[in-house]
This record gives structure tokens, C-alpha cells and sequence, in this order.
């Protein structure tokens, strides 16, 4: 249930967060939470920044839709890389083609001149 | 890269606090990969580690996120508590998990306390018996208990019974994991604990099957077994029931008061006669009586006692007189048991005869 306008963009964007991540997996193969917040962040200010993508890394990895390993580093602290799993990359998919249906639904309201 | 300063551990050792709801491994994960996500975030900004922390917000505001996005924190005060007896059953087979392990342990360590010990005096063996007693209770006791007395992270028994503890505000609560939606009821980590509960229940159910019912069982087969194996000693103090009669004969002896019942010996001094005219033929074990099953009290542990009591007949040749025939002995005999470990009893006692009945009186 949706409490005000603030909250509905709140899960609007953690959503969007959500899918970000998952495609920017899909492309990278493999990234760690630094190299994955700071490529976010270059995106746009749609990531707030670290306190919005770790919680999201870790509801993916405990829904399975994404691995990890930790790997060693030089110089400092052990480095956790994510890797999409095979539901992680089937949920994309899927959730690519809802928001394709989204965005073009929006596009055609736009077009009858709706907007 | 840089390594990590003080300033940081702190804000890591609150946001370890803050997640503790997810249990000490997880917990220790997120950590660890902020931790790590810090010292490249630090040496990038040159060192400062504030710009670094800013990104991140408090540690409080973290936890909950991630809380949040875990499902386990609950805003929504309408999650229902967890039922009643999911958890007494949790909270059950966590004590039983305490109660194990603090035995096993004691056991160990005092048995082999005493040893390493043995030169040491009496007074210093007990206080050291006693520190390593009350210091395994308490860290066997912060393993299993803790979680209900600090509202921390899932014990073994809540995990064991689907319960999770959620954040509602300021505070924890105890539900079922179906109950928080996005939570997973079943993970390898449930199926694991599940599995090695039931094989710890087993174990003690067959250890109290064993004791409290196969094990009687054994003491009341061997007590039969005891007494038919004794069948010849039952004789024998029938036989020496004939013999001590003829002493009674003349004038009445202590002893033989001491041994049979008064309505016992009229009938032992008549068969004397047939005793030393050697009609004694055989006998046959008419029944035994058991004791009941006491099981041992405090301090009793291992040493039941009771009576058992046979019914033997004895048989008579001839028939010149009016005493020939049968003869029905109550002995009885004061029994005590040693037990050594589960399987194994030795019963000992004494007979002495308690009755004598003829036939058809």
C-alpha cells in the first residue's frame, strides 16, 4: 500500500535500482560492490549511493538472483564479487520485457498528446 | 590503497550491531565488504575517510536498510507474534541442546581434572572444578540461550521451528518466517539444523527408551532367569529346613527362629523324619513373584531393591503317612541390584523360607 507520493517513488526507484544492478551485471559479467556503486553513480542521480545499492545487493543474493565470491587484494581488505546467476539472468529478462512494456505504454499516452 | 582506520571500525562496529537480526555470519559478511568497500572509498578521496562515510550514511540507517531489503524488518506492527508453543518448542529444544552439551562437557572435564590434578590439594581441585563448571554453563549457555534473553540473532531451536526475529521500530519480535513476506522458510542452513535436532532427539529418546523400559525389562528376565538358575540353592535351604527341624527337635534355637516364620516350623520339625528317611524326591518352581520396579532415587542411582519371592513344591516318596506328598515352600529372598552401565545387572541376596504349606491343608 502506498503511503504518499514520496514513498511511491521510493519504491519506484528501488526497483529501478534493483534492475540496474541486475543489468549492469549482465553486461560486466562480474564487478565488486565499489567498482559496481561508482558505475552506478555515473549513471545518474537516480542511485543515491552506497546505503541504496548494498541493501539491494543483498536482497538479490539472498533471493539467488545473484552470487558471490570473496577474492583477495593487493594491499587491502578482501574484495566480494557479484556474478548473475541463471535465475538472476532469466528475472532480467523478464523484468526487461515489463519494463520495455512500461516505457512504451507511457510513449504511446505521450504520443496521443495525454502528456 | 589504504588500510582502514579506527574511525571507520567504529562505524563498523555499529553497523554490526545493527544487523545482528541476520545472525553473526551474515552480519560479519556486510562488514567485512563495507569494510573493504571503505578502504578504496577512503584512498580514492585522498584519505578522508568523512566523504567516504557520508556516502554510506549512519550505521543505524544502514542496518535498517538492509534489514529492510532482507525482510526482516518490519515496519508494520501487524506481524503477528509467533504462536505460543512454536515458542516453547524453540526455546525447549534450545535448553535440551544446553542441557547436552553441559553434561558432555563436564563429564569430560571432570574426569579429567582429577588426573591432570592429582597432586594438587582437595580445596584447589574443587575451586577449579567448580570455575570449570560455572564457565561452561556460561558460554555453552551464550551460545544456545543468549538469543532469548537479548532478543539477538536466531538460535538453533527458532530456526529449527521456522521463527525469525524482525525489528518492529526500536524493538524485536519473534514471528514465523512465512509471515514476513520476501523471507525464505526453508534454506540449507533450517534443512542442517533440522536434521542434526532430529538426530540428537533420536539419540536421547532410544537412551531413555533404554533406561526407563528396555532396561527394566532385562532386570525382570534376569531376576526369573536368577531365581531358576538358583532353583538348586532353593533346595538346598529346603533341605536344610529338614535338617535345622530336627534340631528343633529339641530345645528351640535362636536361629531357627531367626529363619522361619512360627507357622513355618511346626510343619519343618515333622518333616524332619522324612528328610532323614531320605523321601526327599525333586521340585518344581510353582511361580515367582517380583518386586516392582523402583526406579532409583536421588542417590539411589544404580541400586534398586526389593524381594522376590518363589513358591516351591517339594515332593515326597512314600505314603505312610499323612504328611507324604507335597510340600509348597515360600522363600523368600531379600535381593539387591548392581547395575553395570545399561545392559547388565547382578542380582544377590539370601533365601530363607517364609512359609511351608502341605497339600490340601
Amino acid at each position: 500500500m502506498l503511503d504518499s507520493g514520496d514513498q511511491w517513488i521510493v519504491q519506484l526507484r528501488k526497483g529501478i535500482v534493483q534492475l540496474l544492478v541486475l543489468r549492469l551485471l549482465a553486461l560486466r559479467t562480474e564487478l565488486h560492490g565499489y567498482a559496481l556503486v561508482k558505475e552506478l553513480l555515473a549513471l545518474g542521480p537516480l542511485v543515491a549511493g552506497e546505503s541504496t545499492v548494498y541493501p539491494v545487493l543483498r536482497r538479490l543474493e539472498a533471493c539467488e538472483l545473484l552470487t558471490s565470491r570473496w577474492v583477495d587484494s593487493d594491499g587491502g581488505p578482501p574484495r566480494k564479487y557479484y556474478r548473475l546467476t541463471q535465475t538472476g539472468a532469466a528475472f532480467l529478462a523478464d523484468a526487461q520485457k515489463e519494463w520495455d512494456t512500461l516505457v512504451e505504454t507511457i510513449d504511446r499516452l505521450k504520443g496521443d498528446g495525454h502528456d | 590503497m589504504t588500510e582502514v582506520p579506527d574511525a571507520s571500525e567504529r562505524y563498523l562496529r555499529q553497523l554490526g550491531e545493527g544487523l545482528q537480526a541476520l545472525g553473526p555470519e551474515e552480519s560479519a559478511e556486510i562488514v567485512q565488504e563495507v569494510r573493504s568497500h571503505l578502504a578504496e572509498a577512503t584512498a580514492e578521496a585522498g584519505g578522508d575517510l568523512d566523504v567516504a562515510l557520508a556516502r554510506f550514511g549512519s550505521p543505524d540507517d544502514l542496518a535498517k536498510k538492509i534489514l529492510e531489503e532482507r525482510g526482516i524488518l518490519v515496519e508494520n506492527p501487524a506481524v503477528p507474534p509467533a504462536a505460543g508453543w512454536r515458542r516453547a518448542v524453540a526455546l525447549s529444544i534450545d535448553v535440551l541442546f544446553w542441557m547436552i552439551a553441559v553434561t558432555l562437557l563436564s563429564g569430560l572435564g571432570l574426569g579429567i581434572l582429577p588426573w591432570l590434578m592429582y597432586a594438587s590439594p582437595r580445596p584447589l581441585r574443587i575451586v577449579v572444578s567448580c570455575v570449570y563448571l560455572a564457565v561452561i554453563v556460561f558460554l555453552l549457555g551464550r551460545r544456545w540461550l543468549r538469543p532469548w534473553t537479548r532478543s539477538c540473532y536466531q538460535s538453533m531451536g527458532m530456526q529449527v521451528l521456522g521463527l525469525r526475529l524482525v525489528r518492529v521500530g526500536e524493538k524485536t519480535r519473534l514471528v514465523r518466517a512465512g509471515d514476513v513476506a520476501g523471507a525464505r522458510r526453508w534454506g540449507v542452513g533450517r534443512i542442517y539444523t533440522c536434521i542434526l535436532t532430529l538426530a540428537v532427539l533420536c539419540g536421547v529418546g532410544y537412551y531413555l527408551y533404554q533406561v526407563v523400559w528396555v532396561n527394566p525389562g532385562r532386570d525382570q528376565q534376569a531376576a526369573v532367569q536368577g531365581v531358576r538358575n538358583d532353583s538348586s540353592e532353593a533346595v538346598r535351604v529346603v533341605s536344610e529346613a529338614y535338617c535345622l527341624a530336627i534340631a528343633a527337635a529339641g530345645p528351640a534355637e535362636p536361629q531357627l527362629n531367626d529363619l522361619y516364620v512360627p507357622s513355618a516350623r511346626g510343619i519343618a520339625q515333622e518333616l524332619a523324619g522324612r528328610h532323614t528317611a531320605g523321601r526327599l524326591q525333586c521340585y518344581t518352581i510353582l511361580s515367582v513373584q517380583l518386586p516392582d520396579y523402583k526406579w532409583p532415587g536421588p542417590g539411589e542411582m544404580g541400586r534398586p531393591s526389593g524381594q522376590v519371592v518363589a513358591v516351591i513344591q517339594v515332593a515326597e516318596s512314600g505314603s505312610d503317612s499323612s504328611l507324604a506328598g507335597a510340600y509348597d515352600y515360600t522363600l523368600v529372598r531379600n535381593v539387591h541390584v548392581t547395575r553395570s552401565g545399561l545392559t547388565t545387572s547382578e542380582w544377590f541376596g539370601q533365601w530363607q523360607i517364609e512359609s511351608v504349606k502341605v497339600e490340601g491343608s
